[in-house]
């Protein structure tokens, strides 16, 4: 089943992605940086899976030929995994990039690379860039 | 499936297994049940902020069950409750001696609490448990 993004929420204690089938499918906690994956029933989607601060490496915001847009999270090693299709990019690059600030800010350990978020419209899966710190 | 409970503030707990401790090949949304359903990962308590946002939205989605706790009930939820790496997490609790999914988790720590007030489903399943929950949310509203 797809996995399409009903919006981008945030509260004083985490910052939320709603799916239409799955509310809060990502948690991210403000205290820790983990992040928390509910995404219900489907053979694409985690549940009851913490993705620790240290384990996370950034996301990724593609554009698809439909012209809406893939959220992924970059975990483990050089794991991608699908968060859900917007077609809000604005609200998607804005909840992104305060939940890599909240991420990054709990790392122990420095990563050792930065997702840098593909902003153009007509961009492709190659213009997500990585740049080394 | 969560525990919280309700004093000064809302405190709730959820009980999650780490990616990160998954064998490497295990580690995406395609493998990691096949993992968990057979193996042991550490567990770890979280404070379950996707429950507690879900609870304040009160969208009607949650089936929820409430037991009066003294301040004596609570101290123990507090102490068992815990955030942190606590016991072993696996999808076949009933296979691995002390092992735990959300759900056994949570009906063994409202019963070491509180009594036993939710019974065990068999391997943890949740839909099991919503059975339950379901038909006690119905009893409560017919009777």
């Amino acid at each position: 089943m797809s996995k399409t993004i009903q919006g981008f929420r945030e509260k004083d204690y985490g910052l939320f992605i709603d799916l239409t089938d799955a509310m809060s499918s990502v948690s991210i906690d403000r205290k820790s940086g983990n992040l928390v994956l509910q995404e219900g029933a489907g053979h694409d989607r985690f549940n009851g899976a913490l993705i620790t601060s240290d384990f996370c490496h950034g996301f990724t915001l593609t554009t698809t030929t439909e012209g809406t847009w893939v959220v992924a999270l970059q975990y483990g090693d050089h794991q991608s995994h699908v968060l859900g299709a917007t077609g809000d990019e604005v609200g998607a690059l804005q909840w992104l990039k305060r939940a890599w600030d909240i991420i990054r800010s709990n790392q122990s350990t420095e990563q050792s690379t930065e997702i840098i978020f593909a902003s153009s419209p007509a961009s492709t899966m190659q213009d997500c860039l990585l740049q080394q710190h | 499936m969560a525990l919280s409970w309700h004093d000064d503030d809302s405190t709730f707990r959820g009980y999650v297994f780490r990616v990160e401790d998954l064998p490497a090949e295990f580690q995406t949304s395609e493998r990691w049940r096949d993992y968990l359903f057979a193996n042991t990962v550490p567990g770890h308590v979280i404070d379950d902020i996707s429950m507690r946002d879900k609870a304040e939205r009160n969208t009607g989605e949650l089936l929820e069950q409430s037991w009066p706790a003294d301040s004596q009930q609570v101290a123990v939820l507090q102490r068992i409750c815990k955030e942190g790496r606590q016991g072993v997490y696996s999808f076949n609790p009933d296979d691995h001696s002390g092992a735990h999914n959300c759900v056994t988790w949570v009906t063994s720590r409202a019963t070491e609490a509180l009594g036993e007030v939710l019974p065990k489903v068999r391997q943890g399943r949740i839909k099991l448990m919503a059975e339950v929950l379901r038909s006690r949310q119905n009893q409560r509203f017919t009777s």
